[in-house]
Parts: structure tokens; C-alpha cells; sequence
């Protein structure tokens, strides 16, 4: 290691010794309030995956980067104190107080572990790639699988803590510690010079081991004997690995540096109400993240290693601004409203004023470099040459041009040349030869200079208020301001690759490239358009601005800081960068940042696809869709920031042989993904902190392909199998028309076929109805049908018999269509050769006939009026009543000889009753069913008694005019707006 | 004649069927009773009580199939017994001889309690 590296490493460790401070930096409180399960808590931890896990007297708290979930009795939790979470091989251990361990399985819920004696636990802590369970029965080592005991000469003790380093395990009972010698396990007694002392925690490093007890902290370097640092009940240790180490006790926190504790506190709390507070854990992860798990208070964030202020209090009396610093021979300079500072390893060693020779307590500006003897400095009362001690004014007397200097160079090509600008007496060189002044009648385009600097050409490069930047080669002034938004131009610099960079009063950063400007502003990035001070580092651009907080350019990308991220003032005069740190000065003093280059970890909730909600895991496989297909994911940045700093999020989507660049952050963390074409994709995001910190980068693979009917792979198959679907498609319907017209002619030839039959039916049912009403002296006889829509079974008939005497017979067979036609054929037939036989036998002998038939459901009713000379014999086998009017009397009887249809049973039974029917006048009038039942719109029938109605009303008429009554009956119930259903028969015999 | 759909449900109490008609029981759908009455016969169901409340229509088809029920009914020597049977239909039953084969009731509840009270 050469001279110069050692030199710097020192310088670096100094500095971070000095900054490493507890009682700076920034805080955050989370209590129950904020959703964790209680401000009581015993215990922090961060797993591998970044996940905090909060042990409480009321369940475990989990902080997931920005979610919150509490576990409790719900997730399978005793209702009991918690008091430690150990991750294991991603596994998490829950050890309760008094209730054994817990683990959390895949399903999110806590189960008992059985693989532990005793349920009081005392620690619980990972050792390497095992778990250690101290408990009243036992203490173990538990791999996951099984469990193991110490053995090896482990004492059967309570062990309350576990320290572990890189060299050593310490395990930590009440009055030993027990350290791992070879094969054997060691124990060695620590003898206090208190009684009942009781070791709780332990700390070693750089040789000194740290014994928290509940009397007190002792230290004990190798070979001497324990010294007593404090009385406090130590609950907690933790050390920021260098030099500091953190203690928590039962009254509040404290941090011990050479060898003395000193008390700090959450700057929200103060330091003497948080000395009520018990602080039973520490978990520092490193100097920019410290957890305190507090009893009573809830849990802290602690950042005391990103930005650190510095102000009044620590002997920066700046007067309201810092407006520049320069380093120079291992220390700052700080040019401020109140005089210039020296700030070197943390501290403020000096404080020049008027009274130590300055000429104003206002210094503007301030210029050097290394290996020259001198700062240069620009006052309200002229300009000075300060060489570390003492101070050289030049003043308007002795040729300055005006008192207030606005910016001062010291030319790099030669030191003993200062440039000079003023507010209104434009550029001045200060040489040995004295002051000479250039201004517009000398080409300058504007009086107004506010700021001078030199490109590595020697050219000066001047910001000329009003006017734009000028360059001088040395003979001729030249204006650019091509491109450039606002010619207010205060500031200027040298940025990368040869740009030089203009800050303006108003409309953010001008980067003239090529003899043009290109402007930056706040919607770019830049946290202000109004620009107070510009920087380059070497690697970034640095802009304080008016309002809004510095803003650095790094990477393509600009980061932003302000008040909220934890400086101290918006208003940033000042920037300089110091030992890989950055020291910004504003009108509250100082802020001094501290990049934290390690990169967070960025994981998504569940990956949304067209297709399902896909759960995130970082070794996920690769995702597949289609073309403008959309998949949502919502990021969550791993990072605790104890500052309200934004994490924004950018992302890109690589395919495959094309590398894209990267989307402009965005404050969502809602991301889209919409691939345009077929391809492979790397999909990737980052999450950026202001606080130039960034992610590491989250990759999901991505297989794009076309819409299935459109991919070649599977298209040609789909479209062939279509075409070839559509072919045979025409073809079936060719042929499914070409039948189909086949089975219409077929099913008209069959339409036709069974109409003729229908016909024939009907005209051969008619041909059984007699041509003719008989025609005698002593009755008129008229028998009538009128058929329904389809072929029903009524007939009637009027046979003589031998005697010359008549029988009527009025008919329905039951059923429609050519079958009861057959019914009524083989009726008539066997009737013929009834027709001298009363009716009773002849119905007998026609249910016999018809039951020999088997004329399946089909029957036949059947009224026989058999007409004698002064009577009429009649009998019904079905049919509906038959009405008979006796003129003499006047009266119109109905006449229902109920029994069943011919063919119903066999032995069925018929009754006969003998009518009178000797005067003239009397009637009979049976009738089928047709009349009754005939139904009109409404489903109305026209029923028995308006039947019975007509014909008392049509009594005194002929049988003809009778039989016109009660068509007329049907006709107008049905209204010619419905059909009869069935047929309608009628047989009517008046005596003449 | 209507082409409505005739539905039936079956209450059966044992040895007791209420058959309850929806719809028309004529040429088109009066064959479906015979199917169900033959299939509980060999069950040992062998009451009928039919139930006409919601029947549309019952013309001679119709009452010729519950006709043809009597023989396998009287066989078991069950009983038909026909519920809800409006003055129409009544007469219509009679008079088709219906009457000397089975029993009238207003509703089935007085039909089954008169059934047990028989049996």
C-alpha cells in the first residue's frame, strides 16, 4: 500500500468515525398507530429478504418493504409475549415466553413446533445454518430436520444470548459465558465485583468483550479485569463494526465512544422523556438503517449514516448562507454571510471574520486549487488572498473596479492571475502588473458577470447576467446563447465530454454542446428552475437550487434531495465533494451526504397477467402472452428510509439481441408491461432512491408470441383445419339441401299421401252416413253431422226394421283418424245384424264384438233409440244425455242412461229406458259430444244446459228447424274466431 | 284439443297414489297415466286417487284410458277415486259409466282419509 493510499484510507476512517454519530441523522417512529401490533416490543430482526419482523407483546409485526401485516391469534399465534423471530433458510421461528416455538407455514399460519422441550424459552437465536432454543428443559441446535444437543460439554444452563462474530460464538447464561474450545464446549465463570449480577447480553470486538448486565456494563480488555462503564440495566448491544457501540437500557439509549456513554434519543422524542423507555433491542444493519425496538414506544428507524446536518450548534454561524466552499489542503473552506469557516474531521476549527482581517463578512466566492498557497476570496468590500492564516485585501482603492465582487477565478494556466467579475463593472484580471478591466465597450456583451470558470482549453468561460455564457480565448470575447431559456445566467461550470453548464435565475440549467443550449428543468428531474450553485465531482453534476434542494445528475439519471430526504435547508448555495462524501451548505448550514452505493432489494406483488394473477417469487420462470397483451405489477421497494424520501421506479423491457433504454422514473409503483411484438423480453425494473441509491434490478422473462390464430406454428394447422371445415362444411350443406329437398318432396308426397287418406277417410265415414232421411207419416227423422278439422268418429244411422219400425243410432268412437273410422265400420257392420234386437242386447253383443276386436284404447259410445209405435225403447253405452220433450206436458227431460263405452269391459252392463212417445210433438234429440263441449275463444264450452235450453226453445219448431237451431247454437258461441274441435252429431225424431 | 304438455306429480301413501293431472289428458298425453299407474301397481300401490284440479281437459280419449285403468286397479283389488272433478267433467265421467267404477271427492285429503277409513 503506497503513502498517498494509506493517507486516504486514514483521512476516509477518520471522517467516518467522526460522522458515525448517533446523535445525528434521521428518525423514524412506527407504533401502533403506524400498524404494528404494540409499542411493547422485545425484539427486530431483518431476514435475507430485507423483511423487518417485529417481536411484540401482542403478535409479530412483519414490515415489508412498504406493507404492514400483523401476525396474531388469527395466524395461530398464542396469546403471549413474543420474544424473538429468528429466518431461517427462509423458514421463520417464532420463540414465545411461556408457549414453546412457532414456525410459519406455507399458508401463512403459525404452528407449534413440536420438535422442542419446554415451553419457557429463554433465547433463540441463529447460529450458522441452525437454530439455538434455550429452554427450561433443554438447550439445542435444530437444522430444520432434526433436532441435536449441545453435548460436548455444554452446561445445562439458562443461555440468554448469543453472540455472534466471525472468529466466535459466545453463548451467554446468567453468570457464564460459554465459548467453543476445539471439540469442547467451555464455560467460563465471570465474577463481577457486584452480587446478583446477572449477564443478559455481550459484546465483543478489537479485543474488548462487553458484558450487559442488569447492574450495570462492564468492559474487559484481554487480560485485565472487568471495569464497570455504567450502572444503566443494559437490555441490548450493537455495533456499527468500527468504533461505536450502542447500548440500550432500561432508561433510554446511549452509544459509548472512547470509552465514556453518552445518551441520544429519537430527535421526535426528547432525550429526557425517552430515559423512561426501555430499549430491549438493537438491530444496527448498517449506518444508514438501525432499528431500536423499544418497550413502550414502539420501533425506530435510525439513519445517522446518509445525511447529517450541521448548523449553529456545532459552531456553524453561517448568517443565513452558505454561498461557497472549496477544499483545500485536507480542509474545507466555507465562504458564508457571517465569514468563512474551516471544517476538517467533523469539526469546525476556525471561524475568520472581519476582526481576523477579512474585508467583509460576506464572502461570495471562493477560488483554488491544489498546489497553489492561496484562496481567493470575493467580498461585498473587494477581494482577498488568504494563505491559511493570513488575510491580503485588495480593495477598490488600489483598482478593483467595485467593492462587490461576484465571482473570482485563480487562472489555471497561471496562478498568479485572478479574474474578478462585478455586478455592474463587467470582468477584471488581477495580475502583477496591477487590475485591468474589460467590459462592453470591449466586447463583453454584458457588465453584469456572475460567475467565471476555465475549460481545459484555458478559454475563461463567464456567466454574463442578461447576456448568456461568454468565452475568453484571451483576445475576443463570444456569446452563446443559442437554446438558452433565460440569459439571467449566474452560474457557470465545466460538465462531461467537453459541455459546459449554465445555471439560470430562473429556467433551470442551460448545457451548451455543440455552440447550442439544451435546457434541463424541474420536469426533467431537476428539483428547482432556480439554480444557486453548480458542481462536478469528477463523476456527477451537483445544482442547489433556490427552493428545492439539491439535485445531482448521475448515470443518465437525476436524483433530488430536499428537506424531506433529511438536509437541512432547500436553499443550497453551496456544493463540494469531500472523501466520497458531499457537502452541501444552505442558508441552515451544512448537510453532509454520504452515498449508501449498496444496492436495495425490489421484489413485486403478484405479477397480473391476462390470464391469471401469477404470484411473484425472484425465481420465477418465464411468463408467456401474447401481443398487446398487459401485465401489471406492483413493485415494493425493500429500502427503510427513516426520511419521507420518494422511491420512484423505473423499468425496460430488453428483447432479445435489442438493448432499450430505460422508461423516465415514475413515482407509481404501478408498472405495465404491453409487448408490441413477438419476441423474448427481459423485462426490468429498478426502484431509485433520491438519495442517489437505486435497486438492484429485478429481471421477469417474458415469452411473447402472436395470438394463436396468427403464431405460423399454430396458425397453418387452425386456418387449414378452418378451410377444411368450411370444404366440408359446403359440401354437407350441398348435400344436407340436396336431401333436405329429397325429404320435403318426400314428406309433401307423404302429406299428400296421408291428406288423400284423410280424404278417403272422410268421404268413407260420410258414405256410412245415410243419402237420405227417412221419411214416414208418423215422424220426422233428421240426422246431421258436422265433422271438426280432423276425421272424428260420430255417425248416426236410421235402419227399419222388418216390422217397419225404426232404429236410430247416434255414435262417437272414440279417438280421431282412420282407427276410430274402423271403429264405426266394424260397428255399422255388426249393427246391421242387430238391428231387430232390443237395444240392451244389441249393446251387449257389440261390446262383445268390438272387445274381440281388440280395439286397443279405442271405444265406441252408442245411443239406440229403438222406435215403436207409441214408444221408444233407449239405451246409451257412453254418450252424452239424450233430451226428450213431451208436448203434452210441455217438458224437456234428460235422459242419461250412464255406462260405459262399447269395448270397454267385458260384461259391461246396459240399462234400457221406454220413452213415451205417442203425441205429436214429442221429440228426442240425441247428440255426440260435439255440441256440449264445443269451446269459443275463451275456452268457454258451450255446455249441457244451454244445450238443453235450445232445445226447449226450438221444441214447437220441426226437427229440421231443431237441428238449424242448435248448429246456429254452435255457430254462434264459436264467433268464427274458433274451430269445432269435434264432431258434432245430432239426431232428432219428432212425432208428427 | 289441446297439444299442452300434461305433467304429473305422484304423492305416494302407501298403499295409496295421489296422481295430480297438470294439463290436458286426451289423445296426446293420456297414455303417460297408464305408464305410471303401471309402474306403481307392482309396488304395491294400488289406491288412485286422481286428482283433476289443474286438468284442462278430458275428453273421450282421455276417459276411455281411465277406463282401461279399472281392470289392473280392480285385479289389485284397488280403488279409483277421482278428486277436483268440476260438474263438466263429472257428468261427463258419469255418463260414460265412469261412476260404477270409481269414487268422487272433493279433494284428496277427504279421499285418503276415506280410504283409510275403508281399509
Amino acid at each position: 500500500m503506497n503513502k498517498i493510499y494509506r493517507s486516504l484510507i486514514l483521512t476516509v476512517s477518520i471522517i467516518s468515525i467522526t460522522l458515525a454519530n448517533p446523535k445525528k441523522g434521521n428518525w423514524k417512529q412506527f407504533d401502533y398507530t403506524s400498524g404494528i401490533s404494540s409499542n411493547y416490543i422485545f425484539d427486530v430482526e431483518k431476514d435475507s429478504q430485507s423483511r423487518i419482523w417485529v417481536s411484540t407483546q401482542n403478535g409479530i409485526t412483519l414490515i415489508d418493504g412498504n406493507k404492514i401485516k400483523k401476525y396474531g391469534l388469527s395466524h395461530g399465534l398464542p396469546p403471549t409475549n413474543i420474544i424473538k423471530v429468528v429466518s431461517i433458510d427462509n423458514i421463520i421461528y417464532a420463540a414465545t415466553s411461556n408457549k414453546g416455538i412457532y414456525y410459519l407455514d406455507d399458508n401463512d399460519m403459525f404452528q407449534k413446533a413440536d420438535f422442542i422441550q419446554g415451553d419457557k424459552v429463554y433465547t433463540m437465536n441463529a447460529v450458522g445454518s441452525k437454530l439455538f432454543i434455550s429452554t427450561k428443559l433443554e438447550n439445542v441446535l435444530y437444522d430444520g430436520q432434526k433436532i441435536s444437543f449441545m453435548g460436548n460439554g455444554f452446561p445445562n444452563t439458562k443461555i440468554r444470548d448469543v453472540f455472534i462474530d466471525r472468529d466466535k460464538t459466545v453463548f451467554v447464561g446468567d453468570q457464564e459465558i460459554i465459548v467453543k474450545k476445539g471439540n469442547k464446549y467451555v464455560s467460563e465463570k465471570i465474577k463481577f465485583d457486584k452480587k446478583k449480577v446477572k449477564i443478559k447480553n455481550f459484546f465483543s470486538f478489537k479485543g474488548v468483550d462487553y458484558f450487559g448486565t442488569n447492574k450495570g456494563l462492564w468492559s474487559r480488555t484481554k487480560n485485565e479485569s472487568l471495569a464497570l462503564i455504567s450502572k444503566s440495566d443494559v437490555l441490548s448491544l450493537d455495533h456499527d463494526k468500527s468504533s461505536t457501540l450502542f447500548v440500550g437500557t432500561k432508561k433510554g439509549l446511549f452509544f459509548l465512544k472512547n470509552g465514556k456513554l453518552s445518551s441520544y434519543s429519537p430527535n421526535q422524542i426528547k432525550s429526557k422523556a425517552f430515559k423512561k423507555t426501555p430499549v430491549n433491542d438493537i438491530a444496527f444493519i448498517n449506518n444508514n438503517e438501525i432499528w431500536y425496538a423499544t418497550f413502550g414506544s414502539g420501533l425506530f428507524l435510525q439513519d445517522i449514516g446518509t445525511i447529517q446536518n450541521f448548523d449553529q450548534k456545532d459552531g456553524l454561524n453561517s448568517g443565513g448562507m452558505v454561498f461557497d466552499m472549496v477544499n483545500w489542503k485536507g480542509k474545507t473552506y466555507i465562504a458564508t454571510k457571517n465569514g468563512l469557516f474551516v471544517f476538517a474531521d467533523g469539526v469546525f476549527s476556525k471561524h475568520f471574520k472581519k476582526e481576523q482581517g477579512l474585508p467583509s463578512n460576506v464572502i461570495l466566492d471562493l477560488d483554488t486549487y491544489e498546489g497553489i498557497d492561496f484562496i481567493w476570496l470575493a467580498t461585498s468590500n473587494g477581494i482577498s488572498k488568504f494563505d491559511g492564516s493570513n488575510f491580503i485585501n485588495y480593495s477598490k482603492n488600489l483598482g478593483l473596479p467595485a467593492k462587490l465582487v461576484t465571482a473570482i477565478h485563480v487562472d489555471r494556466k497561471n496562478s498568479d492571475v485572478v479574474w474578478t467579475g462585478s455586478e455592474k463593472s463587467g470582468l477584471t484580471r488581477f495580475d502583477k502588473d496591477g487590475f485591468f478591466n474589460f467590459a462592453t465597450q470591449d466586447g463583453l456583451p454584458s457588465n453584469s458577470i456572475r460567475d467565471i470558470t476555465q475549460s481545459k482549453n484555458g478559454d475563461l468561460i463567464i456567466a454574463c447576467y442578461n447576456a448568456g455564457v461568454v468565452a475568453y480565448n484571451g483576445k475576443s470575447f463570444k456569446l452563446f446563447n443559442k437554446g438558452l431559456a433565460d440569459k439571467r445566467v449566474i452560474l457557470v461550470t465545466n460538465g462531461p465530454e467537453g459541455s459546459i453548464w449554465a445555471g439560470t435565475e430562473s429556467a433551470g440549467i442551460g448545457i451548451l454542446k455543440d455552440n447550442e443550449f439544451e435546457m434541463v428543468i424541474d420536469s426533467d428531474g431537476l428539483g428547482h428552475n432556480e439554480i444557486f450553485s453548480l458542481y462536478n465531482d469528477g463523476k456527477r453534476m451537483w445544482a442547489g437550487t433556490f427552493g428545492g434542494g439539491v439535485s445531482c445528475f448521475s448515470d443518465g439519471l437525476w436524483f433530488t434531495m430536499s428537506e424531506v430526504d433529511g438536509l437541512s435547508s432547500n436553499n443550497v448555495g453551496a456544493v463540494v465533494a469531500r472523501d466520497g462524501k458531499i457537502l452541501l451548505g444552505g442558508n441552515s448550514g451544512l448537510s453532509i451526504f454520504e452515498e449508501n452505493s449498496s444496492e436495495f432489494k425490489l421484489k413485486f406483488d403478484n405479477i397480473l397477467t391476462p390470464k391469471a394473477e401469477i404470484p411473484y417469487t425472484s425465481s420465477m420462470g418465464t411468463l408467456s402472452g401474447i401481443v398487446k397483451d398487459r401485465f401489471f405489477m406492483t413493485a415494493n421497494a425493500l429500502m427503510y428510509n427513516p426520511a419521507n424520501a420518494e422511491i420512484r421506479y423505473r423499468y425496460k423491457a430488453d428483447k432479445s439481441g435489442e438493448i432499450s433504454v430505460w422508461s423516465k422514473p415514475q413515482l407509481s409503483p404501478q408498472i405495465s408491461f404491453v409487448p408490441e411484438q413477438v419476441g423474448s423480453y427481459d423485462f426490468q425494473v429498478q426502484a431509485i432512491d433520491n438519495r442517489l441509491r437505486t435497486s438492484e434490478i429485478v429481471s421477469i422473462p417474458f415469452t411473447i408470441s402472436r395470438i394463436w390464430y396468427l403464431d405460423p406454428k399454430t396458425a397453418v394447422p387452425f386456418w387449414g383445419g378452418i378451410l377444411l371445415l368450411i370444404g366440408l362444411s359446403v359440401v354437407n350443406y350441398v348435400n344436407y339441401r340436396k336431401k333436405s329437398i329429397e325429404a320435403k318432396e318426400l314428406r309433401d308426397a307423404e302429406i299428400a299421401r296421408q291428406q288423400a287418406e284423410m280424404e278417403e277417410a272422410r268421404e268413407f265415414q260420410q258414405a256410412m252416413l245415410p243419402k237420405e232421411m227417412p221419411s214416414t207419416d208418423d215422424y220426422e227423422m233428421v240426422g246431421f253431422q258436422q265433422t271438426a278439422t280432423e276425421v272424428g268418429g260420430d255417425f248416426f244411422d236410421f235402419m227399419q226394421k222388418e216390422d217397419g219400425g225404426w232404429v236410430a243410432i247416434c255414435g262417437d268412437a272414440t279417438g280421431h283418424g282412420l282407427t276410430s273410422g274402423n271403429v264405426v265400420s266394424i260397428t255399422k257392420t255388426a249393427m246391421s245384424s242387430l238391428v231387430e234386437e232390443p237395444p240392451v242386447p244389441t249393446l251387449d253383443s257389440l261390446n262383445t264384438t268390438l272387445l274381440k276386436m281388440n280395439i286397443g284404447l279405442n271405444r265406441m259410445c252408442l245411443n239406440i233409440a229403438n222406435i215403436g209405435k207409441d214408444s221408444i225403447k233407449f239405451s246409451s253405452a257412453g254418450m252424452p244425455p239424450a233430451y226428450y220433450y213431451s208436448a203434452d206436458k210441455g217438458e224437456l227431460e234428460e235422459i242419461l242412461v250412464g255406462a260405459l263405452p262399447l269395448g270397454s269391459l267385458p260384461g259391461a252392463m246396459h240399462m234400457e229406458q221406454e220413452i213415451s212417445f205417442k203425441n205429436s210433438g214429442d221429440i228426442i234429440v240425441m247428440m255426440s259430444d260435439g255440441l256440449p263441449e264445443a269451446e269459443n275463444a275463451d275456452k268457454e264450452m258451450v255446455g249441457y244446459e244451454r244445450t238443453e235450453e235450445k232445445i226447449r226453445e226450438l221444441a214447437d219448431k220441426s226437427a229440421e228447424e231443431i237441428k238449424d237451431g242448435l248448429v246456429d247454437l254452435c255457430n254462434n258461441w264459436l264467433k268464427g274466431n274458433a274451430e269445432l274441435q269435434d264432431d258434432m252429431t245430432f239426431v232428432i225424431i219428432k212425432k208428427k | 284439443m289441446s297439444t299442452a304438455i300434461l305433467t304429473t306429480s305422484v304423492e305416494k301413501i302407501q298403499p295409496s297414489a295421489i296422481i295430480k293431472l297438470d294439463g290436458p289428458l286426451n289423445d296426446f298425453h293420456a297414455k303417460e297415466l297408464i305408464g305410471i299407474i303401471e309402474d306403481l301397481l307392482p309396488q304395491n300401490y294400488v289406491h288412485f286417487i286422481i286428482n283433476f284440479d289443474k286438468c284442462i281437459e278430458v275428453n273421450n280419449y282421455g276417459v276411455s284410458v281411465l277406463i282401461s285403468l279399472i281392470s289392473s286397479i280392480n285385479a289389485k283389488q284397488g280403488k279409483l277415486i277421482f278428486t277436483n272433478v268440476d260438474a263438466h267433467l263429472e257428468k261427463k265421467l258419469k255418463m260414460m259409466g265412469l261412476a260404477a267404477y270409481a269414487e268422487f271427492y272433493s279433494e284428496d285429503k277427504v279421499a285418503l282419509e276415506s280410504l283409510i277409513e275403508k281399509l
